[in-house]
């Protein structure tokens, strides 16, 4: 009789002891995601910088405010219509700077826009201020597992994605 | 002799549950301080973010920020700033350094290869006017 009473006690504390165990490996798992959402915020933030930096500093960039006023953007990833485009040469230096430090930070580009400030629109095209929206993805702790991540499943543990707008006095 | 028998039993199972409670306090303390790591994961991050932001700065401190000035909390961690790249496309780089703080003496995160955390970010170099 007593014999069962003491494999349940042995039973019983392996069971806490695996729980504890899981516990801490959930634990550490979670933080590892906190911690990707954080990187991919502080990745979004630096392209985001930079790219308004790159934007304030073109030889163009009074074209590129007018061409943005008009509704041609600069747009890369997501959707973007071609015929509301910017021209590609005003562009280009933009992407690439994102690109730049988007690496830097070991984080992936998902989307970046640079568009009017709409507080400068005018009836007349006059230079503004230039807009930066950049969004990013980050890997997340279980990025490299196919069972938890699907091929675009951007949540905090597989790749959490994170938004960054930036705009310098001109 | 066997109600004795018994009361020996008893006790002897109360001793395993005893030997066992150290066992089970060790492993609470150590899923928490899967939290405490973290936790300190993320204010690693937070931290080498808030300090690449004030480094870009213009004008530079000669140094850049340190890590108290950044997080006043963070006594006994380690920041390190490095710039790099042309003038014109200059960027820095802050990787802050946190040990992970032990939940109790009993737990060395050090010595099961947890800590410490380091997080990086780079951010372009503000041009001075």
């Amino acid at each position: 009789v007593r014999r069962p009473q003491r494999g349940a006690v042995s039973l019983l504390m392996a069971l806490l002891a695996s729980m504890l165990a899981l516990a801490f490996g959930i634990a550490v798992f979670l933080g590892a995601a906190r911690g990707a959402e954080e990187h991919a915020q502080s990745g979004a933030d630096a392209v985001a910088h930079a790219v308004a930096l790159r934007a304030n500093a073109l030889d163009r960039r009074d074209e590129l405010s007018i061409e943005a006023q008009a509704g041609r953007w600069c747009t890369q990833g997501g959707e973007a219509d071609p015929a509301a485009e910017a021209d590609g040469e005003l562009c280009t230096p933009l992407f690439d700077e994102a690109a730049r430090i988007a690496a830097a930070n070991d984080v992936e580009l998902v989307t970046v826009v640079v568009g009017p400030d709409t507080r400068d629109l005018h009836a007349a095209p006059v230079p503004g201020r230039l807009a930066v929206l950049v969004v990013v993805a980050a890997a997340g702790p279980a990025a490299g597992s196919p069972q938890l991540c699907g091929r675009s499943d951007a949540t905090p543990l597989c790749r959490p994605e994170a938004a960054s707008a930036a705009e310098l006095v001109w | 002799v066997r109600r004795g028998a018994r009361r020996g039993q008893r006790g002897a199972e109360t001793l395993e549950f005893l030997g066992a409670l150290p066992l089970l306090a060790l492993l609470m303390l150590l899923a928490w301080q899967g939290v405490v790591i973290g936790r300190e994961r993320a204010e690693a991050e937070a931290d080498a973010r808030a300090a690449a932001r004030t480094a870009v700065l213009c004008p530079r401190q000669p140094a850049g920020p340190s890590l108290v000035d950044i997080d006043p909390a963070a006594r006994s961690g380690d920041l390190r700033l490095v710039r790099s790249g042309a003038p014109d496309q200059g960027v820095v780089t802050a990787t802050v350094t946190l040990p992970v703080q032990a939940v109790s003496s009993s737990v060395d995160p050090a010595a099961w290869g947890l800590g410490p955390v380091r997080a990086s970010v780079t951010m372009r170099l503000e041009p001075c006017p």
